[in-house]
């Protein structure tokens, strides 16, 4: 009974959430980059990912999605913005998770005060008894596991930034200036409207 | 000799002066950072460092929804070349109005080109803006809320 005891304890200390909710918002961000090497700026910024302590989860030559630690962000920013590149939008998002948090942190209390109850009642069990304990001691660590996991994903979201990169290939050509059979639709053109109000 | 001169200054003067009075078919609350002047039948401002935004107004003929231009109008600019970077909606004098914004060449720059619509009673309002990437990523919030305010004049 006492080895039985001493296991339950090392998984209920291995299960303990590492909740610090002092600083519970998760980070996001969507880019618009345009570079003239789509693929190549692609596989710089998994790389740089990599090397920074993050990791990617997605990557080709039109996105790439990153996981990186959210100091680390704005150095990623300033890379493109000084690379060829050009930044063409940058769009900052963040969600509070410290209610989601706190709720976990309050079912993971209460199932470890339930089995601390059990526990203790099972010093003095008889067979039938313990047989019946057992059953709700599975059950409560299967909830205590559900409660965590959730609490280390959310933890994951909060210490990993997730950026998505969108990329695009620079035009090298411009756009020409094509007629439209609606008059006004015609008229709308960077460049003529560049002549007119500049003029 | 000299009074003919003075005849065609005179009337030069008299045409810059009534064009000053006329009232735009249009207004909008001049962006932040942004000097306003009012050229002909457009509202037009601009930043200091050359950022640039109009608007101005044509008729809603053949009668037509905001949807239907939009559509028009986005397929017109990806077939002229312009890559699509963003869109988004507003609400301009209680109606809804839709933005894109394009991306193209000018000299070695990458500029952003804004185009916004609003269906108005009988009228397409039309918002243009223009800059350099970075710099109009400095002004997009002042020149989005603006879009909000758009009026037309005259009309009931």
């Amino acid at each position: 009974m006492t080895g039985r005891r001493l296991s339950l304890l090392v998984v209920l200390a291995c299960l303990a959430l590492p909740v610090a909710a002092q600083d519970s918002l998760a980070v996001s961000v969507v880019m618009q980059v345009i570079s003239s090497d789509p693929e190549s700026a692609s596989l710089q910024a998994a790389e740089w990912a990599d090397a920074s302590g993050g990791y990617y989860t997605y990557r080709s030559e039109e996105q790439v999605v990153l996981r990186l630690p959210r100091e680390r962000v704005p150095e990623l920013r300033l890379l493109i913005e000084e690379s060829d590149n050009t930044l063409v939008s940058y769009n900052p998002s963040a969600v509070d998770y410290g209610e989601q948090l706190r709720q976990i942190n309050a079912a993971v209390n209460s199932r470890n005060e339930a089995l601390n109850r059990i526990l203790a009642f099972l010093e003095t069990a008889n067979v039938s008894a313990t047989l019946e304990f057992e059953r709700e001691l599975r059950s409560l660590l299967q909830e205590i596991e559900y409660y965590t996991g959730q609490g280390r994903k959310i933890q994951n979201e909060i210490e990993f930034a997730t950026v998505t990169v969108n990329l695009a290939s620079r035009q090298s050509t411009i756009p020409e200036q094509r007629p439209s059979n609606f008059p006004w639709v015609t008229t709308v053109d960077l460049y003529r409207f560049l002549e007119e109000v500049m003029q | 000799v000299i009074r003919t001169s003075l005849v065609r200054t005179a009337i030069v003067v008299a045409s810059v002066v009534l064009a000053g009075c006329v009232t735009p078919s249009i207004s909008m609350d001049t962006p932040e950072g942004f000097a306003p002047f009012d050229i002909e039948d457009t509202f037009q401002a601009m930043s200091p460092e050359g950022v640039v935004v109009r608007a101005r107004t044509v008729e809603n003929d053949p009668p037509q929804t905001l949807v239907f231009w939009v559509e028009l109008l986005e397929r017109h600019m990806t077939e002229s070349g312009y890559l699509l970077v963003d869109r988004g909606d507003f609400v301009a004098d209680g109606n809804e109005g839709m933005l894109l914004e394009w991306l193209a060449p000018v000299r070695e720059d990458d500029w952003i080109f804004l185009t916004a619509i609003a269906v108005i009673g009988e009228r397409i309002a039309i918002v243009e803006a223009a800059g350099p990437t970075d710099l109009y990523n400095e002004y997009r919030s002042a020149i989005r809320r603006s879009l909000a305010t758009i009026t037309l004049n005259g009309q009931e």
